[in-house]
């Protein structure tokens, strides 16, 4: 049987978010779905602030609105892990990004594997 | 590079992306959830999730999504693609007609793709199947 992929613990998910090397920010412009890459500048449970990539312009004027950020790895099927987090843009200039975070969760395929794909040994 | 075309993210695919999936929750805020993507073109993408996912509940109430992608050294091109997703249950043929010829992903172990199959056959996977906008 397949199981979904486990949760991480809070510090977890935000380690892997400081620590990733790109991650995705989307912000919700009133009319449409905005995502850019951004980097990591600085973290913390409460506040993660992003550097934006290519110095784009959905991070002007979007203070107030609700934003998620996403980062995630993926070597091998056991190494997938993501972390997803949520909240709403206390500040906005030109290239960089502030967030107050609200939620963080994060998830882990680690051990999740069926047995017979484990083993390499087709189940009849 | 042009960050909203769909050419972008299929020449970006042979490189193992981060692929994310944006939506919409039930308080109309954006939720992303890391995805791998089973086919893309220039109509669409399509992925694979678990029928009883929150993200299924999500593109339920709303449809409208936004496929984010970029190189997983933060370096290489991205985009970011708006289109409108659909959620359903494939029959077998159905299945395989969707899906096409997707190449296999060295890091998933041998037996991976047709187990997600059979989850998808069995109805316990549903596949989420995004339609680019116009101009996307």
């Amino acid at each position: 049987v397949t199981r979904g992929p486990r949760p991480l613990a809070s510090d977890d998910a935000l380690d892997l978010l400081v620590h990733s090397s790109a991650a995705a920010l989307c912000v919700d412009d009133g009319e449409h779905l905005r995502a850019v890459p951004v980097r990591i500048l600085a973290a913390t449970a409460d506040v993660v602030e992003v550097a934006v990539r290519d110095d784009s312009a959905v991070a002007v004027g979007l203070a107030d609105r609700a934003a998620c950020l996403v980062a995630d790895e993926f070597a091998s099927y056991e190494q997938i892990r993501g972390t997803i987090a949520r909240g709403v843009i206390v500040h906005g200039s030109r290239g960089v990004v502030t967030l107050a975070l609200r939620a963080v969760t994060g998830f882990s395929f680690a051990g999740t594997l069926p047995e017979h794909l484990r083993t390499g040994v087709e189940e009849a | 590079v042009e960050h909203s075309s769909p050419e972008t993210l299929v020449a970006l695919l042979p490189s193992r992306p981060a692929v994310v999936l944006f939506c919409r929750d039930r308080h109309g805020a954006p939720i992303g959830y890391p995805m791998t993507v089973l086919r893309a073109d220039k109509d669409g993408a399509l992925f694979t999730t678990y029928r009883k996912s929150k993200k299924v509940e999500h593109l339920q109430r709303d449809a409208r999504v936004c496929v984010f992608a970029q190189g997983r050294d933060g370096e290489a091109p991205w985009c970011s693609l708006e289109g409108v997703a659909s959620v359903w249950s494939p029959s077998a043929p159905q299945l395989d007609q969707a899906m096409g010829s997707t190449g296999g992903d060295p890091r998933v172990p041998p037996g991976m793709a047709e187990h997600v199959k059979q989850r998808i056959v069995e109805g316990k996977r549903v596949l989420v199947e995004v339609r680019w906008n116009e101009g996307a």
